[in-house]
């Protein structure tokens, strides 16, 4: 959000290249990938939409951290886990259709924002280091969700469905099918275009999230978290209370995550217990990323453009793969090796780009 | 002045949206909801089954049930419209048309057409009972192996 005014100085191509280079790297990708993999357009523009529509608002929920400058809230995995204990909840009472996701998105609402909260007041205990100690968060808090999950449900959470509880009575299954409610928002408004189904409710659910994002920026919490995240001490002197807009903007990321995550899982149809939130904090940001976003700078429209990349090299890398190697699974290590290697390019690119400014200011100076 | 937060405005707003979400959530549970109704063509007491019975609940495609068989329905909600077509004795074919409301609780329902044919003004509860699904033999431990490993997400993702 912040540094969208600097976007009107002229800035030379190199420091254009240096600036886009991840969505450059992205696009080349992408170009040399897709005649390889030997998709048709009508085939990845199907799946570019189904991604869209399923990613869209968990990585819509990352900007306002950023805004606050906590950069890339790694700790939206609790919202997820929130999302995820929600969804079993309302599978178990057999309740389905968008009833379900709405039913789910309410119970996962007070989770989620006292999850939020502990993260918020942690990470005001490690400024500066805001995106390190939510990564380790939310491995803590993974370990409380299998507590919860493996042994509390069924014994403790009344669980009564065969179906989801381990065949020694608690616990729940490694998989919980979602069939009731697959697709359910989905295909709310069925649209065909060029043979390609629209998720349209789901895009108008987003469409509302980013009007949502954009109202909030002009509110007084919104000014507050962009003050905050300029410059914390001169927030504070303003007489902002910066720990307590740090927190509930970690809170509302985490809600929103929660909600993008029962989203995404209505869009798959099935919930790997134990792992579909593990990785969804790492995907999200570095599609983010991938859009060309930083650690301090994040909007709407690098959103769209990073999913729409990252998202079209995790279609077509597995192919790729196969074709060049006769090997998939390489595709598949060339996903997550990208992956982690766009935030790692990314988180490096910032600092280089960090020093460079502060190197010039002193010069100035 | 600890205990005046009553008295502000915004106290009371947030109040009013937390019930206003916990009413949301109630009404989303009632209405969405699934219950498997068990339609039932067996011998009911005194009442034989019938040959061929039409089975429609909310205009849905008829599902035919024959002599000693037994078939489901899924629905959502608890206010619904059963209507059952069958011939009678004198080869007229006969429609009965009822409200049905499923208590909110009940997962399956065992609905006895006999019994429903013969007194088809009869109270709900005479024809419409709660049943008890056998519970599930288990005889492998197939899904409890418990996968943590987070790296297990990257082929789904």
């Amino acid at each position: 959000m912040r540094g969208e005014s600097s976007m009107n100085v002229k800035k030379s191509p190199k420091e254009l290249l240096i600036n886009n280079l991840v969505p450059i790297l992205f696009i080349l990708i992408c170009a040399f990938g897709i005649p390889l993999s030997g998709y048709s357009g009508s085939y990845l523009l199907n799946e570019i939409l189904s991604r869209l529509g399923r990613n869209s608002f968990l990585v819509l929920s990352l900007l306002i951290p950023v805004m606050a400058g906590m950069g890339m809230n790694f700790g939206m995995t609790l919202g997820a886990m929130a999302g995820q204990i929600a969804l079993i909840l309302v599978t178990d009472w057999n309740v389905v259709g968008i009833p379900a996701m709405v039913l789910a998105a309410l119970i996962s609402m007070p989770v989620s924002v006292f999850l939020g909260w502990l993260c918020g007041n942690i990470l005001n205990r490690a400024k500066g280091r805001e995106m390190v100690t939510g990564y380790i968060i939310s491995f803590f808090m993974n370990g409380v969700y299998q507590l919860v999950v493996l042994y509390m449900m069924g014994s403790i959470i009344p669980i009564s469905s065969s179906a989801l509880v381990l065949p020694r009575g608690y616990g729940i299954r490694n998989t919980v099918n979602l069939e009731g409610m697959r697709k359910s928002l989905d295909n709310l408004i069925p649209l065909n275009i060029f043979g390609a189904s629209v998720p349209v409710a789901t895009f108008i659910l987003v469409a509302i999230f980013c009007l949502i994002i954009i109202w909030f920026r002009r509110t007084k919490l919104g000014q507050d978290m962009r003050a905050v995240g300029q410059d914390m001490e001169v927030a504070r002197q303003a007489g902002i209370k910066v720990e307590r807009t740090r927190v509930l903007s970690i809170i509302i990321s985490t809600v929103f995550a929660g909600f993008g995550m029962i989203i995404y899982l209505q869009n798959i149809g099935t919930l790997n217990t134990y792992n579909s939130h593990s990785q969804i904090g790492m995907f999200s940001i570095a599609a983010l990323l991938v859009g060309g976003a930083s650690v301090d700078k994040a909007n709407i429209r690098n959103v769209f453009i990073g999913i729409i990349l990252f998202h079209l090299m995790f279609t077509i890398a597995p192919t790729v793969g196969r074709n060049l190697i006769g090997e998939a699974q390489l595709g598949e290590y060339f996903r997550v090796f990208v992956s982690y290697g766009v935030i790692t390019l990314a988180l490096v690119l910032y600092e280089v780009r960090k020093r460079r400014e502060q190197r010039k200011a002193l010069e100035e100076a | 002045m600890v205990l005046d937060f009553y008295k502000k405005r915004s106290f009371w707003i947030r109040v009013a949206v937390i019930a206003l979400l916990i009413a949301l959530g109630v009404w989303m549970f009632f209405i969405g909801k699934q219950h498997t109704i068990l339609l039932d063509n067996n011998r009911s007491g005194d009442y034989r089954p019938l040959d061929e019975v039409a089975v429609s609940i909310d205009g849905s495609e008829p599902l035919d049930i024959w002599s000693r068989m037994r078939d489901q329905m899924i629905v959502t909600g608890q206010g619904h419209t059963l209507t059952v077509t069958y011939v009678d004795d004198n080869w007229q074919e006969q429609t009965i048309t009822r409200e049905l409301d499923i208590p909110v609780g009940e997962v399956y329902m065992l609905l006895s057409l006999p019994y429903l044919i013969n007194n088809p003004d009869s109270p709900q509860e005479e024809w419409l009972t709660h049943f008890e699904s056998q519970a599930v033999a288990v005889t492998s431990d197939e899904g409890s192996d418990i996968v943590t490993d987070e790296t297990a997400a990257f082929s789904s993702f």
